[in-house]
């Protein structure tokens, strides 16, 4: 039993590795045979579907290893869940590690597959949206010149965040945490020819490693304190630790995820991630990437609260949770507010995911990792499924701008019934997965005991209507708005795309809908609970108050309304709002990203290049110029002087006084005996032999 | 019967082979290459044989000699004066068994990708052999007279080879290195003599190490300590004494760089570990009136932040990747000055991962320059366009440098900085905690002015490269050669730790 659900797991996670492997190798003997020039004319990328789909065999062989690949991950995901979930035992499984150090100080960084209910769920949801994302690519990337490149990084980004799902311990996380950024680096940057996808690419790693450096300080004081990090021995041995440790390590780790899950202050890169491939955004954005920070936190959800005899209570000088409920309330309501006012529909997707995230953030903080995996199984399906048909949207409309679209549900009715779908989930319309997730957020952040929680409440309440306006915002004007003049002729010839444009965003509708269904609290099966008995057994859900979904329920009603009624019925309101004097700075301010960005880039801009500057300076000019070239050199020449002058003055005095003495003696030794010439230099070397001699024995006996 | 020959075999092919080399292409040009290239290749074989000895010398125990905690030991008279004997004495451990192995795999890269040089080609070769064999000398020599003597003869075929070779301040760059790296042994020479007294007049390392724990006054031995650090920290180099490395670098052509990154600076870390840990009686670290950890501490933790900042506003690639390079190597005095056991196998490490990395990063550098004509960042730009295996390698070099994981790099930071955490450095109330603070968030730096120069150089349109051809096959091999290491040691590094730890449990035994 226990071993064959470690075969399966390993299965899991090597598969895309595997996939990605052989494209990698494909990939460069490629580009070895054609000199890279394969990929030198410019990326027609928009271009190209016009002239019906013609997959080159270069494209059907890559792709289809890419597909199979995941698609191996996926049967093997599945029939580790079957083996997992019908077992009696609820606990945990370990493959053996590997020592990765090799050297008996550090054998407790162990290197190794975890499974467990998280593991299993969160790896579930990894590879089903990652299979039909890697379909859509499929026909998404058709024509594209890096095609072998990209299903090579796509796959192997696929597995990374597999295996960050399983990872064993902190060590091992920390490595396929890097590895994401990394692989979301090659993924955003992947048009290299593009200035702002190089800056895009940039920005995401750099703001992620900020994140990672706090996240590797916070679990080394940890391996400091408890002499382990994995995750298996962590919960016994952090016991010991007093609250402020706790919180301090606590809190270190979550700047990890500030960084990783686009959380306040450094959540302005996910925005422009978008320059990636539409695909990359879509998996960016649901499963992996921005996921795991939500995932490691709940991963490590016992640092947060401290296990004291059996039942999670929550201790009292521990307030890193509040920490981070607070970080996730203002993040959803900024990013809320942003997506509120963006003009570019994947930029708006963006920044609803961020918004969303930081409802799992929230929850976690509000000290429930159910309702924060709970949501994140229904964001992580409608926001691939709107990320999926918003490249299709783009796609055939060649523009990413709302405005200039409109009208499109006659066009592209297949893309159009998709998108809503996600759309209703996205917006919390009561029955709709999107309702229940959240719903079960903000429950336990009314229940939850977190300073300030009806607030942090409120603010997720105010969050929920903002999401419920912003979607019916682009729905309306992409769907149903006539479009303006101009784009009239853009509109027209849209039509939806081939089998893979299509087909996946439909599969994950119908998962949309079979989600909303499962999540119904029904007397036999509450999905809730079935959950919390996986992720948190021992701990019962608090009775929740009708009066709860109620509310919500209203709120995303009257969102949605005020919607239908600002960007449909009338226009004029909206008008004379653009044109309000109180309304335009408040928009510009919320448009310039509240000057976040600004901030940022003026700390690496300003005062990162003085300090640069000036030890650049240090470096040629003090240094240099002047210590070495000025001082020591001038200092050696004219010590180099005052020796000359000993030499000649007083050693070669010294010298010709020896000589002198000598030829004295040579005259007077010739004057007894009569002269050899010879003798002259023996003489003299023995003279010096001697003087020499008594010299240095009197350096040598000081 | 044991064979006493291993390490001199390794010692004295390339130094017989030097003059070989420069009398034999009299006649033809283009022989010196191949008889260098087949020289170093063989050492390279032959060191990977003996690593392979070196593991399994239960099972060879009749073949190798073990003396004095050394593998393959060999130890003769060589100079007697009455009292006082200078051996010729040969050995490794855990800690110069994979420095030897780098010397004599970075060496087989560099020659290979030098043969673009076409000037004066016999003496090149001739004096790359020569190089060889007194870096090699430097790792293996267990007498101080035979080490010193090696250690100096580095200097001689490095300047000529910046001199001779070099870009156009090459005179200045020549004579500064020299200087500056032949001055700073002048100190560690007055402190090999204060131990050499202090450890009752022998030069032979085994014995000074058992004499020097029976020594009672602290301060001259840390004073000497302080003397020697002088001569390694300037090979190291560390800030202040740092300047002469981004100069030589530059004007060094690529090759040269790589032998000077990947060995010459582990020269100096090699003799930090060697002479300053192991020799030295243990007090010198951890006793409570000593400050010489703290004053490595702040070594390494200045040369990181220091070098990082002044990376960003380079714009040469080469000085950039030198800055980076004293970064580096500021990782491996934190990692000594930590002394746990984490710290110092990561310092080792890092010699290791740095080792194979930098002359990546340069060989890159080099190739650069010779197919789009300048290495200056303002100008290159969209390079993937024109030499794509070459970006995709540079862009896997750069960040092995940044430290990502699953590359050399990573491991030896994390090691490092676990230590550094662990160590008493970091602790509640320690004024010196703020040292691992620092140096652990002029990483955020590093990884910036790497992915800074990537996204000038990689990323967007080309404008003002000319790319007539592919780089030659002698340009890309190394790259690959290299790479492959870089990977290997970062996905399994208990190969080389595994090794290491043997040398730093005698330091500090484990628990």
């Amino acid at each position: 039993m226990e071993s064959e659900i470690i075969y399966y797991a390993l299965g899991v996670v090597t598969s895309p590795f595997i996939g990605s492997l052989i494209l990698t190798i494909f990939a460069f003997i490629h580009y070895a045979k054609t000199h890279g020039h394969e990929e030198t004319e410019e990326n027609n990328h928009e271009e190209h579907e016009e002239h019906g789909l013609k997959y080159t065999p270069l494209e059907n062989f890559v792709s289809t290893i890419g597909i199979l690949s995941i698609f191996a991950s996926w049967v093997f995901m599945l029939l580790l869940a079957i083996k997992f979930f019908t077992t009696e035992h609820h606990g945990a499984f370990l493959t053996t590690s590997y020592d990765f150090f090799g050297f008996p100080v550090t054998q407790n960084i162990q290197v190794g597959l975890l499974v467990d209910a998280l593991s299993v769920y969160m790896g579930l949801i990894v590879t089903t949206l990652a299979l039909l994302i890697h379909m859509y690519a499929r026909e998404y990337m058709h024509g594209d010149k890096g095609y072998p490149r990209f299903f090579a990084t796509f796959n192997f980004f696929t597995g990374i965040m597999l295996s960050l799902v399983f990872s064993s311990s902190f060590f091992e996380l920390f490595i396929f945490w890097e590895l994401v950024g990394l692989s979301s680096y090659l993924l955003i940057g992947f048009w290299i020819f593009k200035p702002s996808a190089a800056h895009a690419a940039k920005k995401a790693f750099l703001y992620n490693k900020v994140g990672d450096v706090a996240l590797l300080s916070g679990f080394l004081i940890l391996y400091k304190l408890t002499g382990t990090l994995n995750f298996m021995e962590l919960p016994d041995k952090i016991h010991n630790l007093t609250p402020l440790q706790t919180a301090l390590i606590s809190v270190l780790i979550f700047g990890g995820v500030i960084g990783k899950s686009a959380q306040f202050p450094l959540y302005t890169w996910l925005a422009d991630a978008m320059e990636g491939p539409t695909p990359v955004s879509a998996i960016l954005h649901s499963s992996t990437m921005v996921k795991a920070g939500v995932y490691m936190v709940a991963r490590v959800f016992f640092l947060y609260w401290q296990a004291h005899e059996g039942e999670y209570n929550f201790a009292g000088d521990n307030w890193a949770l509040a920490v981070v409920a607070w970080v996730a309330a203002i993040t959803a309501l900024l990013a809320g507010l942003q997506a509120l006012v963006e003009n570019e529909i994947k930029r708006i997707l963006a920044y609803s995911t961020v918004s969303q995230i930081s409802y799992m953030v929230l929850a976690l903080g509000a000290g429930s990792k159910t309702a924060a995996m709970y949501h994140l199984l229904s964001h992580a399906t409608f926001k691939a499924l709107l990320f999926l048909t918003a490249g299709a949207v783009i796609h055939v409309v060649h523009t990413n701008n709302i405005w200039e679209m409109g009208n499109l549900r006659k066009k592209i009715p297949k893309t159009f019934t998709a998108m809503l779908i996600g759309a209703i989930g996205l917006s919390g319309f009561p029955g709709i997965s999107g309702f229940w997730s959240k719903d079960a957020v903000l429950a336990t952040v009314y229940y939850s005991d977190v300073p300030g929680n009806k607030i942090l409440f409120t603010l997720g309440v105010v969050t929920a209507f903002i999401t419920a306006l912003y979607t019916t915002r682009f729905i309306i004007v992409v769907f149903f708005r006539e479009p303006t003049p101009e784009n009239i002729e853009r509109v027209e010839h849209a039509h939806d795309g081939g089998f893979f444009l299509t087909i996946p965003p439909l599969i994950m509708a119908a998962l949309v809908i079979l989600e909303s269904l499962t999540f119904i609290p029904t007397p036999i099966f509450k999905f809730e609970e079935w959950l919390m008995e996986w992720l948190e057994p021992g701990v019962h859900a608090h009775e929740v108050a009708l009066t709860l979904p109620i509310l919500s329920a209203i709120v995303v009603l009257l969102g949605i309304g005020t919607g239908i009624y600002l960007y449909y019925y009338n226009y004029n309101i909206l008008a004379s709002l653009n044109q309000n004097k109180v309304i335009i700075p408040i928009r510009e301010f919320i448009a310039q990203r509240y000057y976040i960005d600004k901030v940022l880039y003026w700390i690496a801009n300003v005062p990162a290049m003085i300090v640069s500057r000036l030890l650049q300076d240090i470096d040629i000019k003090i240094i240099d110029r002047t210590i070495i070239d000025t001082w020591i050199v001038k200092g050696s020449l004219g010590l180099a002087k005052i020796s000359d002058v000993f030499d000649q003055g007083i050693i070669d005095g010294i010298v010709n006084g020896v000589w002198m003495i000598a030829l004295t003696l040579g005259r007077a030794f010739r004057k007894l005996q009569t002269g050899i010439v010879s003798n002259y230099a023996s003489i003299f070397a023995a003279a010096l032999v001697i003087f020499l001699g008594y010299v240095n024995f009197l350096i040598f006996i000081k | 019967m044991a064979f006493y020959g291993f390490l001199s075999i390794l010692l004295w092919v390339p130094l017989i082979a030097s003059p070989i080399t420069y009398l034999l292409s009299k006649n033809g040009p283009g022989r010196a290459k191949v008889f260098a290239t087949i020289v170093s290749a063989l050492e390279f074989i032959y060191s990977l044989v003996l690593w392979y000895l070196y593991v399994a010398r239960d099972k060879y125990s009749d073949l190798i000699a073990v003396a004095d905690g050394f593998v393959f030991h060999e130890k003769i008279d060589w100079i007697v004066v009455g009292n006082l004997k200078i051996y010729y004495a040969l050995g490794v451990d855990g800690l110069s068994l994979p420095l030897v192995v780098l010397t004599t795999l970075i060496f087989l890269v560099s020659i290979i990708s030098s043969y673009y040089i076409h000037e004066r080609e016999p003496l090149y070769y001739s004096l790359m052999l020569l190089l060889m064999a007194g870096v090699m000398g430097t790792f293996i020599a267990l007498d101080l007279f035979l080490f010193y003597i090696a250690w100096e003869i580095v200097l001689v075929p490095m300047f000529f080879i910046i001199a001779y070779w070099g870009g156009p301040r090459r005179r200045y760059s020549a004579f500064k290195f020299f200087i500056y790296t032949h001055l700073a042994s002048l100190f560690m020479l007055i402190g090999i003599f204060i131990v050499f007294k202090a450890g009752n007049y022998t030069f032979y390392m085994p014995e000074l190490k058992t004499n020097l724990a029976n020594y009672a006054e602290l301060s001259k031995l840390i004073l000497a300590f302080y003397l020697m650090a002088v001569g390694f920290i300037t090979k190291f180099p560390q800030v202040p004494v740092h300047t002469w490395l981004p100069d030589a670098h530059v004007e060094a052509p690529s090759p040269g760089s790589s032998v000077l990154a990947g060995l010459l600076l582990k020269m100096g870390g090699y003799g930090l570990i060697r002479l300053g840990v192991w020799m030295l009686p243990k007090q010198v670290f951890t006793d409570p009136s000593s400050n010489v950890r703290l004053v490595l501490a702040l070594l390494g933790m200045v040369s990181m932040a220091y070098t990082a900042f002044v990376a960003l506003s380079q714009k040469d690639m080469k000085r950039l990747i030198a800055y980076s390079s004293i970064g580096h190597m500021g990782i491996v005095s934190l990692g000594i000055a930590s002394y746990t056991a984490e710290g110092i196998n990561g310092a080792i490490f890092m010699m290791i991962a740095h080792g194979v990395i930098s002359p990546t990063l340069f060989l890159i550098s080099g190739v650069i320059q010779h197919n789009a004509g300048t290495r200056d960042m303002t100008i290159l730009k969209g390079l993937w366009k024109k030499l794509p295996i070459t970006s995709t390698l540079l862009v896997f070099s750069a960040l092995a440098s940044a430290g990502l994981p699953s590359l050399a790099g990573f491991v030896a930071e994390f090691l490092t900085f676990a230590g550094l955490f662990k160590s008493d450095m970091f602790g509640y109330g320690h004024t010196y905690f703020w040292i691992t603070v620092v140096a652990v968030m002029s990483v955020i730096v590093v990884a910036g002015y790497y992915l800074w120069m990537l996204q000038r150089i990689v990323f967007g349109e080309p404008e003002h490269i000319k790319v007539e051809h592919k780089p030659h096959f002698y340009e890309i091999f190394p790259l690959w050669v290299l790479s492959f290491f870089i990977l290997l040691l970062g996905l399994l590094p208990f190969i080389v730790l595994k090794i290491t730890d043997q040398f730093v449990s005698i330091i500090i035994p484990p628990a």
